[in-house]
């Protein structure tokens, strides 16, 4: 190993033990780098990190956040969770199910689980603890299921993988839509299964008077979708716009027609989601001067000769990276693991045959397990501090829940037509 | 290094899921709080503000008037970059750059003071390294006179972005240095 790969492997590793923010870990390691090891211009850091985010397709991270941080305080997802309850209405585990539901349409608007979890979770906990269930099952469900805003697109998640990666946001979009899906009927079936045996009688029937009135009431919220998506996949908006025209259709909607904000609203939410933006667009940037180097070093290219040369099946490779990635979600936020490990692990995706639009959607999924795995997952977080539940209740309701995840995951992973069927 | 909010999120966290408090309502009220905090916030509000609706006249252009705002992607990166910068000081004043720290948490007081002092003065001197490269290149900038050739603006121009962003941490890091050693915003 040269002195370069050194730097550029080994000492992340380290400080990252000893908790160095991302950002810092990959500054440290290319300034090492960059002063001590290579010899190139040093100035090159500058010129990396300008070139890391002179990316138009970036711009559709902030909107995005924007937009879901818009819909979630002006009122879109108390009324999609009226509207879901209505078509559900009638199935056992109606109430548990329309908190998928709910947040599978959720996740079409917004990128971040975060929001996902706040935002349904606020409207729907207290109703399922009144419905009789028990704050175990009830906040398992809301933290997993807010998972699923990592794969159903627009998800901000590839859209960090495609930056790191060069491979398109609208291919990653489409790929995710299936196992997004996938996750959510997994989910479903769980819900059900659990409904039949404990005899659970759906408390509200389908009416369509109900659904009529539900939909009135909600047409605002239910269009979000179709237009974010309905302009996307139509072709009148790059994804950036579509992030974009989601941003005015909520501010439209959360102070015009809901009156839920104020301008001042607005302009907190802006300021608060360009804030956010920008903790995880610093590792953007390192990230593309740590990434170049590594290529440069030949980190990227040895670890995938040697993957290469142990001669195992992809399967076993794809095992070994799934076990990686979730051990690895556990721990450390998705955004920054993507921006990380994506170059290291692409490499070695390619070298064994594995389609990088296909790669892109196992690690995203593998990761968005992690965002509701103890003990670092940050649904956990949001749950504790929006729905103030029992931690230990929380971690304990959450296993049924990754299991079904882990079945999804598998399928994903073992039968890519799942994420490329649109590609064929 | 997250530090807990009232809510009990890492910031970044509280922000994605709507809990942290707003422009006017952070817990620091000194003049570094309105340097580093409350006034970058109200920039990066407007801007962003600024920058949807430039997106949307863009989109309005080109299927109502049939003519686009050519210059659009041009201003949107920079935009990009200079709310970025702008925002990481924010950050880093208020010790909220993502980190994993599972292990340094539980380390022994001393060890973990010790820990964050190494940190601080290794994080202290990458930005100074960052801040003299970047002042190299956006100097070169001013000097050669480089245009956009869409928009003719000069190229320092959102060059400075990363200077600023890493010459504002830094200061920020310094007014902050024992925070970071002690782990206490």
């Amino acid at each position: 190993m040269s002195a370069l790969q050194l730097t550029m492997a080994a000492l992340p590793v380290l400080l990252l033990v000893f908790g160095y923010p991302f950002a810092l870990v990959l500054l440290a390691a290319v300034t090492v780098a960059l002063a001590f090891v290579i010899d190139i211009p040093a100035d090159l850091l500058h010129q990396a990190v300008f070139s890391s985010l002179n990316k138009y397709a970036l711009i559709t991270v902030p909107f995005f956040v924007f937009a879901g941080d818009l819909m979630a305080r002006g009122g879109v997802s108390e009324r999609l969770v009226a509207w879901v309850s209505a078509i559900i209405g009638g199935v056992r585990g109606y109430l548990p199910l329309t908190v998928l539901g709910t947040n599978v349409v959720f996740s079409a608007i917004s990128g971040s689980t975060s929001a996902a979890v706040a935002a349904v979770g606020s409207m729907t906990y207290k109703q399922l603890r009144q419905s009789g269930y028990s704050e175990r099952y009830a906040s398992g469900l809301l933290v997993s299921a807010g998972a699923m805003d990592n794969l159903i697109p627009p998800s901000i998640g590839f859209i960090l993988y495609s930056a790191a990666s060069d491979t398109s946001v609208l291919r990653l979009f489409t790929a995710g839509i299936v196992p997004g899906l996938l996750l959510a009927v997994a989910f479903a079936v769980l819900v059900y299964v659990r409904a039949l045996l404990s005899e659970e009688r759906p408390s509200v029937r389908f009416t369509w008077q109900r659904f009529l009135a539900a939909t009135r009431a909600g047409i605002w919220s239910i269009l979000a979708p179709v237009v974010v998506l309905g302009g996307l996949y139509g072709g009148l908006f790059s994804p950036t716009e579509a992030a974009g025209v989601a941003c005015v259709y909520a501010m439209i909607i959360a102070c015009f027609v809901y009156r839920k904000l104020t301008f001042r609203g607005i302009l907190d939410s802006a300021a608060r989601s360009a804030r956010l933006t920008g903790q995880v667009f610093i590792i953007v940037a390192v990230a593309g001067v740590y990434s170049w180097l590594l290529t440069v070093s030949g980190t990227s290219d040895a670890a995938a000769q040697f993957i290469g040369g142990l001669q195992v099946s992809p399967w076993v490779v794809l095992l070994a990276i799934n076990i990686f990635l979730l051990l690895v979600g556990c721990f450390i936020d998705t955004a920054s693991a993507i921006l990380v490990l994506t170059p290291l692990l692409v490499p070695i995706a390619r070298s064994v045959g594995v389609d990088p639009i296909h790669f892109g959607v196992i690690l995203v999924m593998n990761l968005s397990l992690g965002t509701f795995t103890p003990p670092f997952g940050v649904n956990l977080f949001v749950a504790q501090a929006v729905l103030k539940v029992n931690v230990r209740e929380m971690y304990v309701g959450v296993v049924p829940f990754f299991l079904v995840a882990l079945i999804a995951l598998q399928l994903v992973t073992s039968f890519p037509i799942l994420s490329l069927w649109a590609f064929q | 290094m997250p530090h807990q909010e009232e809510s009990g999120l890492p910031p970044g966290e509280a922000d994605a899921a709507g809990l942290s408090p707003d422009i006017d309502h952070y817990p620091d009220p000194s003049w570094a709080g309105s340097v580093f905090v409350r006034w970058p916030m109200l920039v990066l509000g407007w801007l962003m503000l600024a920058a949807v609706a430039l997106n949307f006249a863009n989109i309005i252009g080109r299927y109502v008037f049939h003519r686009a705002i050519v210059w659009t992607e041009e201003i949107l990166i920079v935009w990009l970059g200079w709310s970025v910068f702008i925002a990481v000081v924010i950050v880093t004043y208020r010790g909220d750059h993502l980190a994993m720290d599972i292990v340094s948490k539980n380390l022994p007081m001393r060890w973990r003071l010790a820990n964050n002092l190494v940190m601080t003065a290794v994080f202290a001197a990458c930005l100074a390294f960052a801040v003299v490269q970047s002042a190299k290149v956006v100097l070169l900038m001013i000097k050669t006179g480089q245009t956009d050739p869409m928009m003719g603006m000069p190229l320092w121009v959102p060059n400075l972005a990363i200077f600023v962003g890493f010459a504002g941490s830094l200061c920020a890091l310094l007014m902050r240095a024992r925070s970071y050693v002690t782990g206490r915003f």
